[in-house]
């Protein structure tokens, strides 16, 4: 950027929390996003406690009842309590979105760096591996992985982890490549500092900004996917409530007790929607900030 | 048309008259007043230099002359008279014909400057057709004439090269090619040589100087050089923070500086004489346009600051014939 | 200003990049940058470099401090071959060898705040922690002229000038003997030069540093240096004492650039030695003498040998066959 236009666009760039908490709720939308988060997180939090029923409890007597006082979202063909189901369902849900984030977030990362920094063999059998895993689309790898593993809900977030890995290292990977280059690195180095410490110290510091980004992609990603393949039977194994498999369930009796579908449906969706809203928010504040934290 | 008294004094016609210029930069932070009332006149066939540090507006002056300023700047005042004609109340079709044409400009960066992706021939004969009307052949007859006037060795073999095969000198002066291919009365040229070697610049100021000679044309000269502003600009005008703070003919203005800040810019570099005396710094730094302080824009650098200097922005004073200075220590001026 | 003792001897100093191969067939010879290049720099002096592009002063200032490995000959720096010297102990040897770069805004990592940039060298080799720590920061920052109160600050927030200090600060923290400063002044606006300019020199002075000032800018190395070395296309042309050069010099391309540098006095608007032609790609440096395709007064000689730095005065050395 030329000195001039610098001088003119440089002025104190707004950091901090103050910022971000304002930038996030200026929108209507993206707070009923917000909102959306922290209920669904109070509800898997505090799930034993707000459920009114077990939803592993089956009652004969009580099954496909439509919504009523006692049970406030219908029962399912078993007589197990709608909305106690769909309150544990989003625990499941919440875990595995997070747990996949986090975990390929951590792994892809790790190879991303090293493979960034240090180049070489390694890096060429590694990117190679992870373009074969790339040509298939997430879900069908996943999938895949999960026949071999069998129908867990520990599995899942496993061949979700997997799936997603690549994705991580190469968006890390990039970024070690470009910021590598940048003359902090060479005064790093030039004071000593071993591979290791510029690694962590200031490679991957510098790196953080699309990580994040990519954070808030994979843990929706993480959901659908964990709904998908729970409706296709592949995932948590009933009876453990997940809305893909209520969902699944809820498709034999879509004429007599429709509102199995519906709400495990809803629950889906309405999360999905708020989440990707909330993201690109998210994503919004922090790209446009990089550009004055001299990423330039 | 309008007439202006000449550097030497002889009635001389002016060619780009603008006043009271005024381009803002509208942030999100605030508006950022980047050229805050500028006037300057440019007289036919004359090398006018514009010299100044980063932030002081030259710049953006120059794009805005050339109407090439793009959110979130606007120009929101003054007049650009060009021939009689106010440039910034032309439509964008007229004002288009004319750029490249009446008025071409010269970049700074000759690496990005040209597009990498057509061969040099193909970029020069561009820029003839898009304002006159000839035949492609005619075009390119003019580009390899172009080549040759601007010093190229063998023009017909390199109309047919790419820009990435050139270095750096020769790309400029393929730029500056362009910048002539429509005779332009005026062309502003933009740092044209920070980019170059100390020897290639050399080399491209001593082509500018001749082609002025020979083709009459106006240059307006920027730089935040000292060297090249005395080497080159019959006159010069010193910028700070938007406005045009002290204006003279070049021997008047090395000679005798008027404005601290013009002092305070010829102290700070050495003039590769044997003396070995300490440089001296301007204290402190450019101004955040967004926050300008209150009065005088130097007035937190100025060694000779007094307590006053903060009651308004100093006028443009004439102290003698031709030597204009912005600074509430020279007052009592000529009006 | 010569202190009489040598701290850094270059010898036969090479840097050849090599080029890979590419799909047009391209041979794969390599890039010169620097080519057999000795020299010796003093105590407490200042050096200055100056050239012009692809001349290798950049690189020549990153080998001096091992930031790039030597391809050929060896730098002793304190008597110590430092491209001899295991990776163990390289890094104790790099206290005392520090490099400032020029670029103010990318040589400062964006996410540390410039209390942990300047903490960072003693950090890292636990120099001192805690409470000394936090002195000796303060302690810089009051040498680079910058308030206590900037060290909570990001690069970001500081102007070009006020990064270029922090770098300076970062640089002295272990107390070095030899400073490369890399064209530290190119990026910054003219008067901000003249403070950091005036700055270096007055840390030369309180703590007996030797610096190596590699510049473009003629006139800012004229004002720094004690003596002054000429680079073109991988060799020294000419070396010699500050004053001696600029009012005497011998090589024709030191006469050029001498030359060519615009000086701020319209009075002076002399003749100038314009040079003709561009400078030569590095990977295919004329033989004989670099210079001789853009020299006035080259000779048959000039063609076939190169020619040697030869001393033709006290402290002043040529590389021309005109002068042997």
């Amino acid at each position: 950027m030329n000195k001039e236009a610098e001088a003119v666009y440089s002025p104190r760039i707004q950091t901090g929390w103050k910022y971000f908490f304002c930038k996030l709720f200026s929108e209507k939308l993206v707070a009923a996003g917000v909102i959306v988060l922290l209920i669904m997180t109070f509800v898997a939090v505090f799930a034993q406690i707000i459920s009114p029923h077990n939803p592993l409890g089956v009652d004969i007597s009580s099954r496909l009842l439509p919504p009523s006082q006692a049970h406030p979202l219908g029962t399912d063909d078993v007589g197990r309590d709608i909305f106690s189901r769909i309150i544990f369902g989003a625990r499941i849900s919440l875990e595995t979105g997070l747990l996949v984030a986090l975990g390929s977030m951590g792994l892809g990362t790790l190879v991303g760096l090293v493979t960034g920094y240090w180049g070489g063999i390694f890096d060429h059998i590694v990117m190679r591996v992870f373009d074969a895993l790339m040509a298939f689309p997430g879900i069908l790898l996943a999938i895949g992985i999960m026949a071999v593993l069998g129908p867990n809900s520990m599995n899942v977030v496993v061949a979700l982890i997997v799936a997603f890995i690549p994705s991580f290292t190469r968006l890390v990977r990039g970024s070690v490549l470009s910021v590598k280059e940048n003359t902090y690195i060479e005064s790093a180095r030039s004071l000593g500092l071993t591979d290791a410490e510029i690694l962590f110290r200031h490679v991957l510091p510098n790196c953080l900004a699309p990580i994040l980004v990519q954070v808030t992609i994979i843990f929706v990603f993480a959901i659908r996917a964990e709904a998908s393949l729970s409706f296709l039977g592949l995932g948590t194994p009933v009876p453990q409530p997940s809305w893909g498999n209520i969902l699944a369930e809820g498709r034999n009796y879509l004429r007599d007790a429709p509102w199995i579908s519906i709400f495990s449906g809803l629950a889906i969706a309405i999360t999905i929607l708020s989440l990707n809203i909330l993201g690109d928010a998210l994503r919004d504040i922090i790209d446009p900030r990089m550009r004055g934290k001299g990423g330039d | 048309m309008i007439r202006a008294c000449g550097a030497k004094g002889e009635i001389r016609i002016a060619l780009l008259e603008v006043k009271n210029l005024k381009t803002h930069f509208f942030t999100e932070e605030g508006i950022s007043k980047v050229v805050d009332g500028v006037d300057l006149v440019i007289e036919e066939g004359e090398i006018l230099g514009m010299v100044g540090e980063s932030g002081c507006g030259k710049s953006v002056t120059a794009l805005s002359i050339m109407r090439l300023v793009s959110p979130p700047g606007r120009t929101v005042g003054g007049e650009i008279l060009f021939n009689g004609v106010d440039l910034l109340k032309l439509n964008k079709e007229a004002a288009r014909r004319i750029r490249g044409k009446d008025i071409s400009m010269v970049f700074q960066e000759p690496m990005t400057s040209l597009n990498p992706v057509y061969t040099i021939g193909n970029q020069i004969e561009e820029s003839i057709i898009l304002h006159e009307r000839v035949t492609r052949a005619e075009a390119r007859e003019r580009a390899k004439e172009l080549l040759a006037l601007v010093g190229i060795p063998e023009p017909a073999n390199r109309l047919n090269e790419y820009p990435h095969h050139l270095s750096g000198g020769m790309r400029q002066r393929i730029v500056i090619a362009i910048a002539l291919s429509c005779n332009p009365k005026l062309i502003i040229a933009d740092e044209p040589t920070t980019a170059l070697d100390v020897t290639i610049q050399a080399q491209i100021l001593e082509l500018m100087s001749s082609l002025r000679e020979r083709l009459n044309s106006a240059i307006l000269l920027i730089t935040h050089d000292l060297g090249v502003i005395a080497e080159m600009a019959e006159r010069v005008l010193v910028m700070y923070a938007g406005l045009v703070v002290e204006q003279a003919k070049v021997t008047d203005l090395f000679r005798r500086p008027l404005h601290p800040y013009t002092k305070g810019l010829m102290n700070s570099i050495s003039k590769l004489v044997s003396e070995n005396k300490r440089l001296e710094a301007i204290p402190g730094n450019v101004p955040n346009l967004l926050n300008m302080p209150p009065g005088c824009s130097f007035y937190p650098r100025c060694s000779y600051a007094q307590k006053n200097c903060q009651k308004g922005i100093p006028p443009l004073k004439e102290i003698s014939p031709g030597h204009k200075v912005r600074c509430w220590m020279h007052e009592g001026g000529v009006a | 200003m010569e202190a009489g003792k040598v701290l850094i001897e270059i010898k036969n100093l090479s840097k050849h990049f090599p080029v890979e191969r590419s799909l047009w067939g391209n041979s794969g010879g390599s890039i010169k940058a620097v080519d057999d290049v000795t020299f010796e720099i003093f105590k407490e002096e200042t050096f200055g470099l100056v050239g012009e592009s692809g001349c290798g002063k950049t690189t020549m200032g990153r080998l001096l401090v091992r930031l790039i490995e030597a391809t050929g000959g060896g730098v002793k720096f304190e008597g110590v071959n430092i491209f001899k010297t295991p990776r163990a102990e390289m890094r104790t040897v790099r206290q005392r060898m520090q490099i400032v770069f020029q670029d103010p805004f990318s040589s400062l990592n964006p996410r540390m705040k410039v209390f942990d940039l300047i903490g960072e060298p003693l950090r890292a080799h636990r120099f001192c922690k805690g409470r000394q720590l936090e002195e000796r920061v303060y302690e810089l920052l009051g040498f680079v002229g910058l308030d206590i109160y900037f060290k909570y600050r990001y690069p970001h927030e500081l102007s070009g000038g006020q990064r270029q200090r922090v770098a300076i600060a970062r640089a002295l923290a272990l107390y070095p003997k030899f400073v490369v400063c890399d064209e530290p002044v190119s990026a910054l606006d003219v008067s901000i030069q003249a403070q950091i300019i005036n700055l270096l020199q007055e840390l030369q002075q309180k703590f007996g540093l030797t610096y190596l000032f590699i510049s473009h800018d003629l006139r800012v190395v004229q004002h720094i240096s004690s003596r002054v070395g000429v680079m073109y296309l991988g060799n020294l042309v000419e070396i010699a004492p500050k004053y001696v050069l600029y009012s005497e010099a011998r090589h024709p391309y030191t006469k050029a650039l001498l030359s060519a540098v615009p000086i701020p006095d319209p009075t002076l608007r002399r003749k100038k030695m314009i040079l003709g032609g561009e400078i030569p790609s590095p990977m295919n440096p004329p033989p004989g003498c670099r210079f001789r395709t853009r020299c006035s007064e080259a000779k048959e000689m000039c063609q076939q040998e190169q020619p040697g730095l030869i001393e033709i005065g006290k402290g002043h050395w040529v590389s021309c066959h005109l002068y042997v």
